[in-house]
């Protein structure tokens, strides 16, 4: 599974879906509110866990959790050791 | 004059100082004369509308500028304002008005389908304002939407007043425990105590710049709002992701020169704890407030670290009471803070404790806490008999006219005769700051086809005070993940439990209850 499939299923299973009928690339998390403050922690979690990456609050902006497509260009650049 | 309506203080400062600025909304100043003109169109417009004071109006618009004017509008036009969750469901919204029969729904332009459908759903919306829509006045199956053109046609005068201060000026829904979100009838004395009281506890003043971050459907925002209109001060509303990433909140009290700010203690404790910001980048900030649920004495240890010549104030109330007790911590908080000290009566307000047995409770004695006063609610809409179960006649003096709210939570009289919260009667707990009840999340779980039987408690949780967890049989295969979308269709974010866990059966007490302590709950006693 690549990144951005394993942040949509992630979000699709976790995120308040309330306001979105279809979760796609670019829809914005934070305006639609996907994902709250509890959600993003979480969300973080689960980022760190499964793809063994430290993820420092300085990073918790909203560049980097904007879309789907965001947040997986984000776990991509962090794994690849760069932040 | 005294101001007495929820709209006087507004109209008072638009008077006395028209250019200084009421609303900062994500950068756009808008000055007391333009939120007030704003406001009188609005009443005009919704007059002109078919809305008749005491009738119900949505506002469907979040935190902002035009939230604070639309519901003042409401009140110029003697409208009862129905702050409506802009983060629910639609589901819930049309159970909301429909409930109390909202008439008027103001709402943004690209939400105006999602009403025109509301109004096909069976209840009393006629007409709906769309603001930011340039398009004409449209008529579509007896749902008139006046856009912003039809708006900026109004006279911005004041329309002739009306009412007086203990009509209803506004409904807030609030978790129910039958399983449907019930209606708290405020006064516009109630609303304006809230405001009233604020200004005073920490001396705020007319240069002073105040942050509103509580959801607009709640009383905190309410509260928010009102204490800066009494100053006559500028409130600063934030981009709403303030609230998600922790390095966000303090840029915003920075950059904006935040004096006063209150928050539920999960954001002060994201706030201290990840925020990494000091006293020395607040120059501005004189005080802070916290409510909403259990603070631990470690993180208030932390607040007064962080902010040492900041006063802390801790608010106890509800939506039913506003603010009821207050107190102050002290400053700086010792090392050994095992405890909060115990509060005292909000101005306007009479509280005290009965004892099971019916007597006021004395120094070392516990019981239900009681509420009286110009917070206290005028009921719930359009439900008499759970309106008697909380508030009646006063149980202690029968020559008392006035009612007293039973809030359900139980106090202890402390040896100086101060009182301290210490739990609840029932299952009412409270998650970020919201007020959950778990039997309306039980029932929006159990009304899964799949669920055999569910049970839904709190447990502690070191960040948020407290998370939801969902316990539940299945009679057929359902995944966490369907459950959680059932919910979240249903519910308001807050009140969808965080994990959800599928057993074969739920333990159970010797009486054949859900035994809630087996489940890890951390109210259960």
């Amino acid at each position: 599974m690549t990144t951005i499939e394993a942040v949509r299923e992630y979000l699709l299973e976790n995120g308040n879906l309330g306001a979105v009928d279809d979760l796609t690339d670019d829809v914005p998390l934070i305006e639609r509110e996907v994902l709250d403050s509890l959600g993003l922690l979480a969300f973080v979690e689960y980022l760190e866990v499964t793809y063994d990456v430290e993820i420092d609050d300085a990073l918790l902006v909203r560049d980097n959790f904007e879309t789907v497509a965001q947040v997986a260009r984000f776990v991509d650049r962090l794994r690849a050791g760069a932040p | 004059m005294i101001p007495f309506l929820l709209h006087h203080h507004l109209e008072r400062w638009a008077a006395a100082t028209p250019d200084a600025v009421a609303v900062e909304d994500r950068g756009v100043a808008w000055t007391y004369r333009a939120v007030d003109a704003r406001a009188n169109r609005m009443a005009h417009l919704l007059a002109e509308s078919g809305v008749e004071p005491g009738d119900r109006v949505g506002l469907w618009l979040g935190r902002s500028a035009d939230m604070i004017a639309a519901g003042h509008g409401a009140s110029k036009a003697g409208a009862i304002a129905v702050p409506l969750d802009d983060r629910a469901p639609t589901a819930r919204v049309s159970t909301i008005a429909s409930d109390c029969g909202i008439r008027a729904i103001v709402t943004v332009a690209d939400r105006a389908d999602v009403g025109k459908h509301l109004a096909g759903a069976g209840n009393d919306l006629r007409s709906l304002v769309a603001l930011g829509d340039d398009t004409d006045t449209t008529a579509d199956a007896g749902l008139v939407v006046f856009g912003e053109r039809s708006l900026a046609g109004m006279p911005d005068t004041a329309p002739p007043g009306r009412g007086t201060e203990r009509d209803a000026a506004l409904i807030l829904y609030t978790s129910g425990s039958t399983g449907t979100p019930k209606g708290v009838v405020l006064s516009h004395r109630c609303a304006g105590t809230l405001g009233e009281f604020c200004v005073d506890w920490f001396g705020l003043r007319q240069d002073d710049r105040l942050a509103h971050i509580a959801p607009a459907h709640y009383i905190a925002a309410v509260g928010e709002i009102q204490t800066a209109l009494v100053a006559g001060a500028t409130l600063v509303i934030p981009a709403s992701d303030v609230m998600v990433f922790p390095a966000e909140l303090p840029r915003f009290l920075v950059d904006a020169r935040i004096a006063f700010f209150g928050g539920v203690p999960s954001m002060l404790a994201m706030l201290v704890e990840r925020g990494n910001v000091s006293a020395a980048d607040l120059p501005a900030l004189r005080g802070i407030t916290f409510a909403g649920e259990r603070m631990a004495p470690r993180l208030v240890r932390r607040l007064s670290e962080a902010f040492p010549g900041v006063r802390l104030g801790h608010g106890y109330g509800s939506t039913e009471t506003g603010v009821c007790l207050i107190a102050h911590m002290p400053q700086p908080v010792p090392a050994e803070f095992a405890r909060l000290p115990g509060s005292r009566p909000a101005p306007n307000m009479d509280v005290f404790v009965v004892t099971e047995d019916g007597r006021r409770a004395g120094p070392g004695e516990s019981g239900e806490i009681h509420a009286r006063g110009r917070g206290v609610m005028t009921g719930y809409w359009g439900r008499p008999e759970e309106t008697r179960r909380v508030l009646g006649p006063h149980p202690l003096d029968p020559d008392c006219a006035e009612p007293v709210f039973r809030t359900g939570d139980i106090g202890v009289i402390e040896d100086d005769g101060s009182i301290t919260v210490v739990g609840r009667r029932d299952h009412q707990v409270k998650t970020r700051g919201v007020r959950v009840e778990l039997a309306e999340v039980e029932a929006a779980v159990a009304a899964h086809p799949d669920v055999a039987e569910c049970a839904v408690v709190a447990i502690d949780d070191e960040l948020f005070t407290t998370l939801l967890i969902a316990h539940v049989v299945a009679r057929a295969e359902v995944t966490p993940r369907q459950l959680a979308t059932w919910c979240r269709r249903r519910l308001a974010p807050a009140m969808v439990p965080a994990r959800f866990e599928i057993h074969d059966g739920l333990p159970k007490t010797a009486s054949g209850k859900v035994d809630r302590a087996a489940l890890g709950d951390a109210r259960s006693s």
